[in-house]
C-alpha cells in the first residue's frame, strides 16, 4: 500500500527534465485512438507480483483481468474472469466459476493459470504484496474452469482483494517458458490492453487486446502511459495537446485547467496524508508526548495551505473513502494548552525532534514548515531535514528516524488491509514501521475481519479508529483528493480510490 | 625587473565601466544580506495562514507564498544564504587549487606528475555526482557543501595557475630572482603567484555565480539549507507550481538570483579588462 508514486515524482523533477516527446504529432496519424496519460513516476515492471510501486499498479490495471470486478468507483466488485462464485458455509472455502477467455495470445484462460497466478501472488518468495493474503492457504484448480481457495479462518475483506492488482491473471505456458524478468519485460495479458512497448524511463505502449472477454471493450484502440517526472511540464503537455490526461496535477494548477475546459475536478482517494512518529524512539515512545504533539497540530490550517480546500482535515487514521470510516468522530482540533500541559506531563519539556521530509516535494515542505511553526508554539523545537526519498524510506524502514511526513493509500474500500498496513502491529512492517503496537488493537483488526455482520464491523472498527486517534499511531493530517485532468476529448474514465482506471474498458476518446 | 604583477599596478581611474557596474551590484547585494533586518519589518520564516498568496500589496511589497511567509523579507534575507554560497563555495577552492597549482607548476617534474594524477582522478568524476556524493558522506548543510565544493572544485584554480606558473618559471626575472639566491617558497610567494593569479581571479566571479546555481541545485535535492530557511533557488522551486496563479513566489527570488549574476559577471568582466590592460 505504500504507494510514494507523488513523492518520488517530485523528488526526481529536480534533476531529470521532461524530454519532450521526438514527435509532437499525434500518435493516430492513421486515425487510431491512442490515450495518452502523463504521469510523475516511472513504470519499474510490468509483472504484477513484484511491485508495490503507483506507476506500476497503474498500468498493470489496465493489463491484467482479475477474477472480480470493480465497478468505475469501486464501490462494488462483480463478475470478472470469474462468472460466478460460491462461498461454502463456514466461510472458509471459495469456489469460483470461470468464463471462456483468453490472453492476448489467443490462448484460453483456464483454471490452471488462475491457480497459477495466485500460487505465485501468494507464495512466490519475492512477492512484493502477499500480507493481506496471510488467511488463504491453497489454491487449486479442480477443473479446466473451477477454482477452489482454502482459507485458515473466517475472512470477509477476502473478495474484495480478488480485484486488486497483484491479483492480475498471467498465462503459466508464457511465465514459466520466459521466466519472470523476460515475462516482466514484455508480458502476454488477459486485460483490456495487450504489451506493445516499453521505453525504460520513457513510456508503456499498449495496443488493444482483441481477445477481452468483455464484448465490445476496450474502446480505444491504445494506451501510451508516460513518464514525465516534471509536474509543470506535464500540465504544459497537457494543455498543449500532446497528453489527453495528466496525473498528479499540484492543486495551485487545477483551477487554470477547469477554467480552460479540462475536466479537473477532485477524484476520491483513499489517501491519508500523515506524519509518521517512531513510538520505539525518543521523544515519541511516550504517549503524552505524541498527545502534545497532535494536539499542537492545526490539521485544517495545514488542509487548506496544501489542498487548497480541495482534501479534508483529518478526524480519523482512515480515509473517509473507506467504508466503515466512523463518520461521528471530529476533526482532531488543534488545542496549544491542552498540548502544553501533556508536554508538561511527559516531562519532555524543551524536547526536540528531527522531522524527516522527502526532498523535492513542495506539499510535503508546506506541511512541514507548518508542523514547526505550529509546534514551535507549544514549546517544541521541530528540525527539518529534507533527504532524498530513498533515504528517507531506508530510514523509515529501519527505525532510524524520529519523525517523517508520509503518505499512504488503500487498495480497496474495505478497511481491512488499510489498517493491517498502518496499525497492525503483529504485521512485517510494524504499523508502517511506526513500531505502533496494541494487542488490542491486533486483536479488534482479526476480530473485524472475521465479522460477517456489517453493524458489527462498523462497531468494532469505530473502536479501533477512537484507539488509534488517542494513543496517536500516527499523526493523520489531511485526506487528499486524487488531482487529474483531462481532455474533453477523454469520456468515461475516472480514477478510482484505489489509484485504478476501472472504468477504462468503457472508456472512449472523440 | 621586480616580481610585483599587475594588481599592483592596477589603477582606479582606468577602472572599466563593468567593474564599476558590477562592483556596485555585487556591494548592494552584500549591504543588503547585513541589513535585511533593517529593511524589513517581517520575519523570514513566520508563517501566516491566513495571509497566503496574497499578491504584492501594501503591506507585503511582494506578496506572499503559499503558507504566508512574506516574499521581500524571504528575498532580501536569502541574500544571506546565497551570498554566503558564493563566497565560501569559491575561497576554499581557490586557495587550495592555487597551492596545488603553484607548486605542481614551479617545481614540476615528479611532484607535478604527482598532483596532475590526483587532479584527473577528481575530473574523472561527473563534478556534480562527486559533490553530491561527498555532501551525502557528511550530512546535509551548508558546512558539508562548502566542504565538498573545495575538494571538487580546487582543479579549475589549480590548472589555471599551474598553466602560468610553467611558463612563469622561464621568464628573466625568474631566473634572475634564482640567480640572486632567492628560496623556491620566496620566488613562488612573491615572483610568481601575483603574477599567475590573474586568470583565476576573473575565473573566481563566474565560479561564484555557479557556487550559487549548484548550492541553489543541491536545495532542491534537500542536500543545501534546510527548511524554512530562506534560500533563492529553493523560493523559485517552491514558487514554480503557482507561475501563472502567484507569479510573484518565484518571481522576485529568480530577479534576485539574476541581479547578482549579472554583478558578479560584470565584475568578472571588467576585472578581466582591468588587468589585461595593464598587463
Amino acid at each position: 500500500m505504500d504507494r510514494r508514486v507523488f513523492l518520488k515524482s517530485a523528488a526526481l523533477a529536480g534533476f531529470s527534465i521532461a524530454t519532450l516527446p521526438a514527435t509532437l504529432l499525434r500518435a493516430n496519424a492513421d486515425g487510431s485512438k491512442i490515450l495518452r496519460m502523463g504521469y510523475g513516476s516511472e513504470v519499474l515492471t510490468l509483472d504484477p507480483i513484484k511491485t508495490t510501486y503507483g506507476a506500476d499498479i497503474l498500468v498493470q490495471g489496465m493489463m491484467y483481468a482479475r477474477l472480480l470486478h470493480a465497478n468505475p468507483d469501486r464501490t462494488e466488485v462483480g463478475p470478472g474472469l470469474a462468472e460466478s462464485w460460491d462461498i461454502a458455509d463456514d466461510g472458509k472455502t471459495y469456489t469460483f466459476h470461470l468464463r471462456e477467455a483468453k490472453f492476448s495470445d489467443g490462448s484460453p484462460i483456464t483454471a490452471e493459470d488462475v491457480a497459477f497466478s495466485w500460487n505465485r501472488m501468494r507464495f512466490q518468495k519475492d512477492s512484493a504484496y502477499a500480507a493481506p493474503f496471510q488467511p488463504l492457504t491453497k489454491i487449486e484448480a479442480k477443473d479446466a474452469r473451477t477454482v477452489v481457495m482454502t482459507l485458515d479462518r473466517k475472512f470477509t475483506p477476502f473478495l474484495t482483494l480478488t480485484e486488486i492488482w497483484n491479483t492480475g491473471i498471467v498465462p503459466k505456458a508464457a511465465v514459466e517458458k520466459m521466466g519472470d524478468d523476460a515475462f516482466a519485460k514484455a508480458p502476454v495479458t488477459s486485460g483490456p490492453f495487450k504489451f506493445v512497448e516499453l521505453k525504460p524511463g520513457d513510456r508503456v505502449v499498449l495496443g488493444r487486446n482483441e481477445h477481452y472477454y468483455r464484448e465490445g471493450e476496450p474502446k480505444i484502440d491504445g494506451v501510451e502511459f508516460r513518464y514525465v517526472p516534471d509536474d509543470n511540464t506535464r500540465v504544459s503537455m497537457l494543455q498543449a495537446g500532446e497528453l489527453d490526461v495528466c496525473l498528479a496535477v499540484p492543486a495551485p494548477r487545477m483551477a487554470e485547467l477547469k477554467a480552460a475546459g479540462f475536466r479537473a475536478d477532485p477524484e476520491p482517494s483513499s489517501t491519508t496524508y500523515d506524519m509518521l512518529i517512531n513510538h520505539s524512539a525518543e521523544p515519541f515512545n511516550d504517549l503524552k508526548f505524541c498527545q502534545a504533539v497532535s494536539y499542537g497540530i492545526d490539521r485544517t490550517a495545514i488542509n487548506a495551505a496544501v489542498t487548497l480546500g480541495l482534501g479534508t482535515p483529518a478526524s480519523s487514521i482512515m480515509s473517509p473513502t473507506l467504508d466503515y470510516f466512523d463518520k461521528s468522530l471530529p476533526v482532531i482540533a488543534r488545542d496549544v494548552e491542552k498540548a502544553k500541559a501533556l508536554l508538561a506531563e511527559s516531562g519532555k519539556t524543551g524536547a526536540s525532534f528531527e522531522l524527516i521530509q522527502n526532498a523535492g516535494s513542495a506539499d510535503e515542505e508546506k506541511a512541514a514548515v507548518l508542523i514547526q511553526a505550529q509546534l514551535a508554539e507549544v514549546g517544541i523545537t521541530v528540525n527539518i531535514a529534507k533527504i532524498d526519498s530513498t533515504q528517507a524510506w531506508t530510514r523509515l524502514a529501519d527505525g532510524e528516524y524520529q519523525a517523517e511526513m508520509n503518505w499512504w493509500y488503500n487498495e480497496t474500500r474495505d478497511p481491512d488491509n488499510a489498517l493491517r498496513w498502518c496499525v497492525w502491529g503483529a504485521g512485517d512492517n510494524k504499523s508502517y514501521y511506526t513500531r505502533y503496537n496494541n494487542e488490542m488493537v491486533n486483536k479488534l483488526i482479526d476480530e473485524a475481519s472475521g465479522e460477517a455482520d456489517n453493524a458489527k464491523r462498523a462497531e468494532l472498527y469505530a473502536q479501533i479508529q477512537k484507539i488509534v486517534v488517542d494513543e496517536v499511531a500516527q499523526v493523520a493530517l489531511y485526506h487528499p483528493t486524487w488531482l487529474n485532468a483531462y481532455a474533453p476529448s477523454v469520456k468515461g474514465l475516472i480514477l478510482n480510490v484505489g489509484l485504478q482506471f476501472s472504468s477504462i474498458g468503457g472508456a472512449s476518446l472523440d | 625587473m621586480r616580481g610585483s604583477g599587475p594588481l599592483a599596478m592596477a589603477r582606479l581611474r582606468t577602472m572599466p565601466a563593468t567593474l564599476a557596474i558590477g562592483g556596485a551590484i555585487t556591494l548592494a547585494w552584500i549591504v543588503v544580506a547585513i541589513l535585511a533586518p533593517v529593511l524589513t519589518g517581517f520575519d523570514p520564516v513566520k508563517v501566516d495562514v491566513m495571509q497566503a498568496l496574497k499578491p504584492p500589496g501594501a503591506e507585503h511589497w511582494f506578496g506572499t507564498d503559499a503558507i504566508g511567509r512574506d516574499v521581500l523579507a524571504r528575498t532580501l534575507f536569502a541574500a544571506r544564504y546565497d551570498l554566503a554560497m558564493a563566497f565560501f563555495g569559491v575561497v576554499g577552492p581557490i586557495i587550495l587549487g592555487t597551492i596545488i597549482g603553484l607548486i605542481a607548476g614551479y617545481l614540476g617534474g615528479r611532484i607535478d606528475a604527482a598532483l596532475m594524477r590526483i587532479l584527473e582522478v577528481t575530473v574523472s568524476f561527473p563534478y556534480f555526482v562527486l559533490v553530491i556524493a561527498i555532501v551525502a558522506v557528511l550530512g546535509p548543510g551548508l558546512k558539508s557543501y562548502f566542504i565538498s565544493l573545495t575538494l571538487v572544485n580546487w582543479v579549475s584554480y589549480a590548472r589555471l595557475v599551474r598553466s602560468q606558473a610553467l611558463v612563469l618559471r622561464g621568464v628573466d626575472f625568474v631566473l634572475a630572482a634564482r640567480g640572486m639566491g632567492f628560496g623556491h617558497l620566496r620566488i613562488m610567494l612573491f615572483h610568481i603567484l601575483p603574477n599567475a593569479i590573474v586568470p583565476s581571479i576573473v575565473f573566481v566571479m563566474t565560479d561564484a555565480v555557479l557556487a550559487i546555481v549548484l548550492g541553489s541545485s543541491l536545495g532542491f535535492l534537500g542536500l543545501g539549507v534546510q527548511p524554512p530557511t530562506p534560500e533563492w533557488g529553493a523560493m523559485i522551486a517552491d514558487g514554480q507550481t503557482y507561475l501563472t496563479t502567484a507569479w510573484w513566489i518565484a518571481i522576485f527570488p529568480g530577479i534576485a538570483i539574476c541581479l547578482l549574476a549579472l554583478g558578479l559577471s560584470l565584475t568578472a568582466d571588467g576585472l578581466a579588462r582591468l588587468l589585461n590592460t595593464e598587463s
